[in-house]
């Protein structure tokens, strides 16, 4: 079981992942915006962290770059979920520091096995 | 009575006044404050009986049917794959999809703009054949957002079946170009085959709407019918125009160039031209630069070097022409004076990337094969 922080200010898009992963086994919680998820992320240790891109007080690059920065966070494995699909999105995605890039619509059960293989690669 | 009196009474009847406003905003405030809460507590308890109902469509029963529409339609068009199929699936199963149905009659016009949006992220084959008639209908409807909600959702639905009825919409200005550019190309990337027809239809917005669809969705074997647009009015030449360049064959190279020598023509004043699209009258040396800009930007994104000489000759235009031209020259050279030239768009088609570098067959476009 697994602690996972989803960082998205829509509260359906919060819902429809927490119940998705919840039902995969993982234990989620959520903050809806940028600063509340740094927050999160100073205050614990998660095993994954999803972000989006667009939201209130930080972007996703942002927060990303930033927890890259936090000592003890540095390899947390971080998952972009956003609507931005542009190739020079991704591009920025990548290179604040995600490890992954998930586009919006998404399927739950992709982003799921991507959750699962960043997991796994963390273990490794 | 004495003033004194008068002014104690009127100034009793304020107060008293002023304390009755005061409560009255209060309890306005408060009933407000009660009507949100309860209806963020209905929002938060149909978000969750819509995901329960993943499992089991009878976590629906008994919610308002306006909020659980409300949060199908969002989570809906942020899903894609199985998990989207299934939730449909599912609200069909719980009768949220014949509701929809119902309500795309309903007299408020917000009603059938949600139920019209439910049916497009619903609708699977079977149900298409009686939705493409019910959301036809509403291309008709008074209110022009139910309109433009009932096109999105016939081009979500991507049954050709419902390219007439968009056409006639868009012929009689009931939905807007744009969303039924949109309609259109979703449902061309499904099933194009009935959208060429629409190239000679009499109106021309319904033309120039086609033809830039069919060049986003890569129909390179009609290019021919799109390059005889360059003879049509300048709304629909424009349109061709863009969409010879987004469909990249050198084989209507020769066509852009001749477009690109009669435009350089008029700006010299050299009279009469062959083409409504690319005429000289009533049109400002504004217009004709940004058409001529229209056109080196096509054969730029074609690539093909047969143009350079002609490019050239744009050098000593204004200085947004010229600057145009020198970026299109920089990538058509680099592209190589050898490059193959045969009119046929299986073997000579290129798909170039923002670089103009990587040049790679154009095989897996849509009609190539």
């Amino acid at each position: 079981m697994s602690d996972i922080l989803v960082v998205d200010d829509d509260p359906d898009i919060c819902a429809l992942v927490s119940f998705k992963l919840e039902q995969a086994g993982h234990n989620v919680t959520v903050a809806h915006d940028g600063e509340a998820g740094l927050e999160a992320v100073r205050a614990q240790d998660w095993d994954l962290i999803l972000l989006d891109w667009m939201m209130p007080r930080k972007t996703g690059p942002e927060v990303s770059r930033e927890i890259r920065t936090i000592e003890g966070r540095e390899n947390v494995p971080v998952i972009m979920l956003t609507a931005k699909a542009q190739e020079s999105d991704i591009e920025i995605g990548f290179a604040a520091g995600a490890d992954d890039y998930v586009v919006k619509p998404f399927s739950p059960r992709e982003l799921s096995t991507r959750v699962t293989a960043a997991l796994a690669r963390r273990v490794g | 009575m004495t003033i004194a009196d008068g002014f104690g009474i009127a100034l009793v009847v304020v107060i008293v006044a002023v304390v009755v406003a005061v409560l009255a905003i209060v309890g306005v405030k408060l009933v407000r404050a009660r009507t949100s809460r309860r209806r963020e507590s209905a929002i938060e308890d149909g978000r969750r009986a819509v995901l329960l109902a993943f499992d089991d469509p009878r976590a629906l029963d008994g919610l308002d049917p306006e909020i659980v529409e409300a949060i199908a339609v969002r989570m809906l068009s942020q899903l894609r794959g199985s998990d989207r199929d299934e939730l449909a699936s599912r609200l069909d199963e719980a009768g949220v999809v014949a509701a929809a149905r119902d309500r795309l009659r309903d007299r408020r016009p917000g009603r059938r703009i949600q139920a019209a949006d439910l049916l497009g992220l619903c609708a699977d084959d079977e149900l298409a054949d009686d939705l493409i008639d019910e959301l036809s209908e509403r291309l008709d409807d008074r209110d022009l957002d139910v309109r433009q909600s009932a096109a999105r959702a016939l081009g979500r639905i991507g049954d050709g079946r419902a390219v007439p009825a968009l056409v006639q919409a868009l012929t009689t200005r009931q939905i807007s170009v744009n969303t039924a550019g949109v309609a259109l190309l979703r449902l061309g990337a499904e099933d194009p085959g009935p959208l060429p027809m629409h190239l000679r239809a009499p109106h021309p917005r319904v033309r120039a709407t086609v033809a830039e669809v069919l060049g986003e969705l890569g129909e390179v074997h009609v290019r021919h019918e799109i390059a005889d647009l360059l003879h049509d009015d300048p709304v629909v030449w424009r349109s061709a125009v863009r969409a010879l360049g987004q469909l990249q064959v050198n084989d209507v190279v020769p066509r852009l160039v001749l477009e690109l020598e009669i435009l350089l023509g008029v700006d010299e004043g050299d009279g009469e031209v062959a083409g409504e699209g690319r005429s000289s009258a009533g049109r400002s040396r504004v217009e004709l630069d940004s058409d001529t800009i229209l056109v080196i930007e096509a054969l730029r994104s074609i690539g093909d070097p047969s143009a350079i000489p002609t490019l050239e000759s744009c050098r000593d235009r204004s200085s947004r022409v010229a600057a145009a031209a020198d970026r299109a020259i920089r990538v058509l050279d680099r592209r190589g004076p050898d490059r193959p030239f045969t009119g046929d768009p299986q073997t000579t088609a290129t798909v170039e990337g923002a670089s103009g570098a990587d040049v790679v067959p154009i095989g897996a476009a849509k009609g190539a094969a």
